[in-house]
């Protein structure tokens, strides 16, 4: 429509830089169940609207509409999607026939398999491994354990947006079977995978400490189930209790539930002395 | 008093979802150590509150079913933990307790914050960029206090003398059963992580991880990581590539 006004209004990296890190800060602040992340959304593609248009502020206002709309993903590597959205929109203020409703459905289909990913690699692999090794000096009163969480959650934290935006920006809309292809994922989260379960198994030994306390005198002399137990198999209750807790959250019982079972399952085998 | 303030603040922080408070307050790991400091006790808030983050080990914030709040089973758990002298057991079952109400507070937050994007729209409909990030980072911190802060300064002024008082009237064999609970719930932590990270054809590391640590003793973690890495790396090495267009080998 006003394709005679040719004005530079490319993005700097300095613009991107900066919306990175509003997204970095702001995209939980205010979390909230009518929309999720939007708002964070908007704030973060505010800036940037105003400066591809800055004689339009109608099309300032529908981009801000469009950003308000429900949003949700995992925020390092969905970041993914604000590079791609920005690169988009950088596009279509430069005249390229890009619809709205290209940009919303993009978000939209591809929030949810990003969130798929960021969390499987930020919530169930590196977290909990990072934070296993914290937790053991921790355990011991080091205070090596909380710092090099912090650290190596916040650069992780950083590092894994910064990289999604630029990357998701560089690549356009063909940035996620970029990412997806070749196998390369895959690989990643099969390595993630070993790694973290082989780690899990020795968690259960380290932090599960309960023991079989129960021992019945037979024939004048106590027979010490433990002892018994542990020539077989050291650890089995730990592991028992562990694989049973994890069958039932498998087969849908909810958390909440696993875990009054085991409180009181503990609390009765502790009392009564059967358990230690 | 003060310190009590300070416990408030310290919760205010820690929810403030953005990810310093996320990564240097969230995890009972960093709350422990921080309320330690407030109570002078560092090391101590540092060892209550690594034994709380165990129950924790799986909790995802995108998960629906989450066993019990994070935020305040690690802060308020240790708060009370450090000026009661209960053992550690018992201070993960108080934690993991305190965290079922705190539960709440996570659902109050989402929901009172569902206001404000009607606001944003306004906003929005005049091009107000402004308006909308002020909305964003502002008003849902007055939440935050009402919901977490002032909650947790009353727990950290209160809660010690009422469980204190609690635990004399419990029988000896109810410590000893509350203290095998302490014990197990660790359970879940790790029952809930096996459910987003088992594989069925990976799940044998899990058994060579429980193996190597149950019958020779040996759980330090970092050694783990490395041990487990490199069988990644074997195991990815040893794979038909997926496609033989593409290779890119991950260097890690």
């Amino acid at each position: 429509m006003a394709d005679n006004s040719v004005k530079d209004i490319s993005l700097t990296s300095r613009d991107i830089h900066m919306a990175t890190l509003r997204w970095w800060l702001m995209s939980h602040m205010a979390y909230n169940y009518q929309r999720m992340q939007a708002g964070g959304f908007a704030s973060m593609m505010g800036p940037l609207l105003k400066k591809l248009y800055p004689d339009r502020p109608e099309e300032v206002i529908a981009g801000l509409k469009r950003h308000m709309m429900f949003f949700n993903t995992e925020p390092r590597w969905g970041a993914v999607i604000h590079g791609i959205t920005i690169a988009l929109e950088e596009q279509k203020a430069k005249g390229e026939d890009i619809s709205e409703e290209t940009i919303v459905d993009l978000k939209s289909s591809l929030m949810g398999p990003l969130a798929g990913i960021g969390d499987t690699i930020s919530g169930a692999l590196y977290k909990p491994v990072l934070l296993g090794i914290c937790l053991g000096w921790a355990a011991q009163g080091s205070l090596l354990g909380p710092l090099l969480f912090t650290i190596g959650m916040l650069g992780y934290d950083f590092t894994i947006t910064r990289l999604a935006v630029r990357k998701g920006y560089q690549l356009g809309t063909s940035a996620v079977t970029t990412i997806l292809a070749g196998g390369l994922f895959e690989k990643l989260t099969t390595f993630f995978s070993i790694m973290g379960l082989f780690v899990l198994g020795i968690m259960v030994c380290k932090f599960i400490t309960v023991d079989v306390a129960f021992a019945p005198v037979i024939a004048g002399k106590p027979v010490a189930f433990k002892t018994l137990l542990d020539q077989i198999v050291p650890k089995a209750l730990p592991l028992a209790i562990t694989l049973i807790s994890w069958r039932a959250i498998m087969k849908g019982y909810r958390v909440i539930n696993v875990l009054l079972c085991l409180f009181a399952f503990a609390l009765a085998g502790g009392a009564l002395g059967i358990i230690q | 008093m003060i310190q009590a303030v300070l416990v408030g603040v310290l919760a205010w922080m820690q929810s403030s979802s953005n990810p310093l408070g996320w990564w240097l307050i969230r995890e009972p790991l960093m709350a422990g150590f921080w309320v330690g400091l407030i109570y002078g006790k560092p090391v101590e808030g540092l060892i209550i509150g690594a034994a709380i983050n165990v129950a924790f080990l799986g909790w995802n914030s995108t998960g629906g079913a989450n066993p019990s709040d994070l935020y305040s089973a690690g802060l308020l758990g240790t708060a009370v933990a450090i000026q009661s002298n209960i053992s550690i057991e018992q201070a993960v079952v108080i934690a993991v307790s305190l965290g079922v109400i705190g539960n709440y507070a996570w659902i109050m937050f989402m929901s009172v914050n569902s206001m404000w994007p009607s606001l944003q729209d306004k906003y929005a409909e005049k091009g107000d960029v402004r308006g909308i990030m002020l909305i964003q980072a502002i008003p849902s911190q007055l939440v935050v206090i009402l919901v977490r802060g002032i909650p947790a300064f009353l727990a950290a002024l209160y809660g010690p003398s009422m469980i204190e008082g609690l635990l004399a009237s419990v029988p000896a064999w109810g410590i000893a059963g509350f203290n095998t609970v302490g014990k197990v719930l660790p359970a879940v932590g790790i029952a809930m992580l096996l459910k987003y990270m088992a594989r069925k054809d990976l799940l044998v590391f899990f058994g060579i991880g429980f193996a190597t640590s149950a019958y020779t003793g040996m759980n330090n973690l970092l050694y783990a990581a490395f041990l487990g890495a490199a069988m990644g790396y074997i195991y990815i090495s040893l794979q038909p590539e997926v496609k033989a267009e593409t290779g890119e080998e991950d260097e890690i």
